[in-house]
């Protein structure tokens, strides 16, 4: 790699000499050693730093993941880094004994893949239509939609309608209230028109000739032809609903419905006080171990679809900065 | 890949989609026109009646801020009080505060945070071996999808008394430190684990627009003996300045957003004092104390600030790039 850089560059160099002097070739010549090492010095700076950010990026999540295998005492031992010398799955075995960590799981689960194909029909529904240019009303439409991405209500106006439409209780229909308010936005919506109109109009125009209604020409035709753009939608708002805490925090009232986020918080959550503190006494011997193990297990979905959700969330966020 | 989508989107805006046999129905009347999409407006129908439930009855339900809310009496039926709630507002310690706070840690985070992505992209730009780019990127992409919930989890977890940064700096002669207690730490762990989230991923939009930097540009400064510092001063960052200038625009649009989900997953009531902001501050007043009314004001007046901002930024945004923010 490097070396065909540097011919380019040399090749560059010698294009720009028309009669070149033997002198000045020479001289050139040094310059481009020169410049080769120049070049290397800084080929390794530049990677040295960045793969530093890298660690520094992948440190908490290793610090974890040790975390959550250590006893109490490699915790308080550790320097810089927690190495469990006393290896043990206690932490998970507790985890799981407890029983609300996988029933978080569960719900969590289900609320994020429900969640996922209602985001999809309904963006689909609203995408679609913004792409055909001739459709009358489509600007007031757009502006309808767009306007919510400068404006909103606000918390407070937000959480009273939800709690008006009953979906802030005790019961299992809490849950929808997790789906139903976040299933559309803006954002999501211009992203995938845009992966829409990729679609080559000529299938959409057979499709009609063949006496095929709109709907079906949406879900037969266009979306199966746009899959990256819905799998884009659908991985969007997997993420956002399995990294969602603050709503259901507000939504579910009941313990008995929690999500994976709610019991995380509720174990995170300790008492403040000022200073520093005595050490912590051995009767803590799983607090930081097991905490360390709840987030592993909540986290762990998402780094298993990472290299899914990051090939097209990075091409999502193009699309949708690009042409907004 | 993003030189793909980048020259995907020009088609998109170079040639709009040709309406082929369509032509001839711009020619109908607009009656036809509606009737023959019929369909489509049925399926606009559940999109249109959730951004009203959802997105403009709230913006409606903004007439809180100047009612007296009553349970009995619901949103509309409660009594109008005028400006009452903002004149109690602006006379609390504590909305100043929160005030000052949101202004102070958002000019920081401009500051400190705003420009790391941009010189990450360079570097990324600047990277030769493929493989290594992408691995780098792949990894420090990764924070971005760990809600603050958790990344307060870790970071508890790192900065605890006895915990290994702790042990750490005791073992190198030093003294134990309360980050997360103590106030003046507050503003660097919140701003630190900012560039671990967002960093990385924000250099995507950098990079994207590096990549559409044509390539006998650098040629070209090269002959004119362009080294490579000059080459990214006089090339690389030009190019990308459009963008620059949008998304620091948006940034300082954007101003009154400290960000709840970090300060909320990261302060405790030991220090209030330097990390309260308007958006936890609403919280406590709307949510956990039930004042509906009071905390719908303090919504609306950053809404309102933010708004008149955003209009700003595109305004300046349009004077500089010829475009609005938005396209």
């Amino acid at each position: 790699m490097n070396e065909n850089y540097l011919v380019e560059e040399v090749s560059a160099c010698e294009e720009s000499v028309t009669e070149p002097l033997v002198s000045e070739l020479r001289k050139k010549k040094k310059s481009k050693l020169q410049k080769a090492r120049e070049g290397k010095v800084f080929k390794w700076v530049n990677g040295a730093l960045m793969a530093l950010f890298a660690l520094f990026c992948l440190y908490p999540f290793v610090n974890v993941v040790l975390t959550s295998f250590a006893s109490f005492g490699d915790y308080v031992n550790s320097n810089g880094l927690v190495i469990p010398y006393h290896f043990t799955f206690g932490a998970y075995s507790y985890m799981f004994s407890i029983g609300r960590i996988p029933k978080g799981f569960l719900i969590t689960f289900c609320v994020s893949f429900i969640g996922a194909i209602v985001n999809v029909v309904m963006v689909s529904l609203a995408a679609y239509p913004l792409t055909k240019s001739d459709l009358p009303g489509k600007k007031i439409i757009s502006f309808f939609i767009v306007f919510t991405m400068f404006f909103g209500g606000g918390l407070i106006p937000q959480y009273l309608i939800i709690r008006g439409l009953g979906f802030v209780n005790k019961n299992f229909s809490s849950l929808f209230g997790l789906v139903l308010p976040f299933c559309l936005n803006a954002f999501n919506i211009i992203i995938l028109r845009n992966f829409f109109r990729t679609v080559p109009e000529s299938v959409i125009e057979s499709a009609e000739i063949d006496g095929a209604g709109e709907f079906r020409i949406l879900f037969q035709f266009v979306m199966p032809l746009a899959m990256s753009g819905i799998v884009t939608i659908a991985l969007f708002s997997v993420v956002g609903y399995w990294n969602d805490w603050f709503w259901p925090m507000l939504i579910v009232r009941n313990t008995e419905y929690y999500t994976l986020a709610l019991v995380l918080r509720e174990l995170l959550a300790q008492p403040v006080q000022p200073g520093v503190g005595s050490p912590p006494p051995d009767s803590q011997l799983l607090t930081e171990a097991s905490e360390a193990a709840a987030i592993v297990i909540s986290i762990l979905p998402l780094i298993i679809i990472y290299p899914f959700v990051q090939k097209f969330f990075e091409k999502g966020i193009i699309l949708g900065a690009v042409k907004g | 890949m993003e030189k793909e989508v980048l020259s995907q989107n020009e088609q998109n805006v170079a040639m709009p989609r040709s309406d082929g046999p369509e032509q001839g129905i711009k020619k109908y009347s607009l009656k036809k026109r509606m009737l023959r999409y019929y369909q489509v407006y049925i399926m606009l129908i559940p999109v249109v009646a959730w951004f009203i439930v959802f997105c403009y009855a709230p913006m409606y339900g903004i007439v809180l801020a100047f009612k007296d809310y009553s349970f009995r009496k619901g949103i509309l039926g409660s009594e109008w009080v005028g400006l009452a709630h903002f004149k109690e507002l602006f006379e609390q310690a504590m909305f100043t505060r929160a005030f000052w706070n949101t202004l102070r840690i958002s000019v920081l985070r401009l500051i400190f945070t705003f420009p790391i992505p941009i010189i990450m992209a360079v570097q990324l730009n600047e990277m030769v071996n493929k493989h290594y780019k992408k691995s780098i990127q792949t990894i420090i992409y990764l924070p971005y999808f760990i809600s603050w919930l958790v990344l307060g989890g870790l970071i508890k977890q790192i900065l605890g008394s006895y915990g290994p940064i702790n042990n750490l700096m005791v073992s190198m002669g030093g003294e134990r430190i309360a980050f997360m207690t103590e106030g003046k730490y507050f503003i660097w762990i919140l701003l630190i684990s900012e560039v671990w989230k967002g960093a990385g991923w924000g250099t995507i939009i950098y990079v994207a627009a590096m990549s559409g930097i044509n390539p006998e540009l650098y040629e070209a400064a090269e002959i004119d003996g362009c080294k490579r510092w000059g080459k990214i001063i006089r090339i690389t960052l030009p190019s990308v300045a459009p963008t620059i200038t949008v998304m620091l625009l948006l940034s300082i649009a954007g101003i009154m957003n400290a960000g709840f989900d970090p300060i909320f997953n990261l302060y405790n009531t030991l220090i209030y004092d330097v990390s309260d902001i308007i958006d936890t501050y609403a919280y406590r007043i709307g949510i956990s104390d039930g004042k509906f009314d009071m905390g719908t004001a303090i919504g609306l007046f950053k809404s309102v600030i933010n708004f008149v901002l955003l209009l700003g930024a595109n305004f300046v945004a349009k004077k500089i790039n010829g475009n609005s923010i938005y396209g």
